[in-house]
């Protein structure tokens, strides 16, 4: 009975993960392999390692085009209120990154 | 974009030259698509839309934005039309990586052919329609391909490591609830830019 559990718990959990892959478009799930705070179960560490520093540098590049994007809006808003949009449809190209 | 974003990133380890002609050539092809269909949409409101009066075109975009703000924040289920698509990988192995990287770069900059992710992209698009300005829409389409073409020049940074790219999807997810915070705040602001552009 218990002999046939992790086969499907397995599967399902490999399920579960190719899905939050697929949801941000990546499609590229493997079972056992990652979690969704990017750490994962086999494979070499440096892998979570550089999964957590792509996603804190992700962060970082996201907060300073946060920043650079609200100085943008002030001087283009500055020549025409409508050009201060630029600057929020380049930060909504940028979240796309999430998107892949 | 992982596909376009990967192979950038092992090139530029392997041959920085290629890397940047590559990353130029995925540019300016995603530029020309991004200005294109951006000036078509700006045309169809031009001949469409007319008559419309600035204000209930800013009013428009202001009530657009509400929906699609409660849809980021969750508070409303708000399916995204979209093409349920990535642009194909296997374009690098039957073109090569200079033709793929155009391809890639047009592909994605026609904007609707791909994944959209938020539905601000429908909020940006409505806008570009709404200005009724074919140079406006453009250049706000092709403002949302640089953000979008970021990623992939900052690629070298962002990914220490070209063999992390099967998790980089999931490794991000749970950045998505905050990026979809920052996508509600961007159109709300947008759209109160809107409604005061069009009082003043």
């Amino acid at each position: 009975m218990f002999g046939s559990c992790p086969p499907i718990g397995r599967w399902r959990w490999a399920r579960r993960s190719r899905d939050v892959a697929r949801t941000t478009g990546g499609a590229r799930g493997r079972a056992g392999v990652l979690r969704p705070n990017g750490s994962s179960s086999v494979g070499p560490a440096s892998v979570s390692a550089d999964l957590r520093l792509m996603r804190s540098r992700s962060l970082v590049a996201t907060r300073v085009l946060l920043v650079g994007g609200a100085l943008a809006m002030a001087v283009l808003g500055a020549f025409t209120t409508y050009h201060a949009l630029l600057p929020i449809g380049f930060v909504l190209g940028w979240l796309n990154l999430v998107g892949l | 974009m992982l596909t376009a974003l990967t192979p950038p990133v092992k090139a530029a380890r392997e041959n920085g030259p290629a890397w940047f002609m590559n990353v130029i050539s995925f540019t300016l092809a995603g530029m020309l698509a991004s200005a294109m269909v951006g000036a078509l949409l700006g045309a169809a409101g031009q001949l469409l839309g007319a008559g419309i009066e600035q204000q209930v075109a800013a009013a428009v975009c202001l009530a657009l934005a509400l929906v699609i703000a409660a849809g980021e924040l969750e508070l409303l289920a708000l399916p995204i039309p979209q093409a349920r698509r990535a642009s194909k990988g296997q374009w690098a192995k039957r073109w090569g990586q200079p033709a793929a990287s155009v391809l890639w770069g047009f592909d994605i900059g026609l904007y609707f052919s791909t994944w959209l992710t938020y539905g601000a992209a429908w909020w940006l698009a409505v806008v570009a329609v709404l200005s009724g300005d074919s140079q406006f829409a453009a250049a706000l389409f092709g403002a949302f391909w640089l953000g979008r073409a970021l990623p992939v020049w900052l690629g070298p940074w962002l990914m220490p490591s070209p063999r992390i790219a099967p998790w980089v999807g999931a490794a991000l997810a749970p950045l998505r609830p905050a990026f979809r915070r920052v996508s509600a705040a961007a159109v709300l602001l947008g759209g109160g830019i809107l409604m005061i552009a069009s009082a003043i």
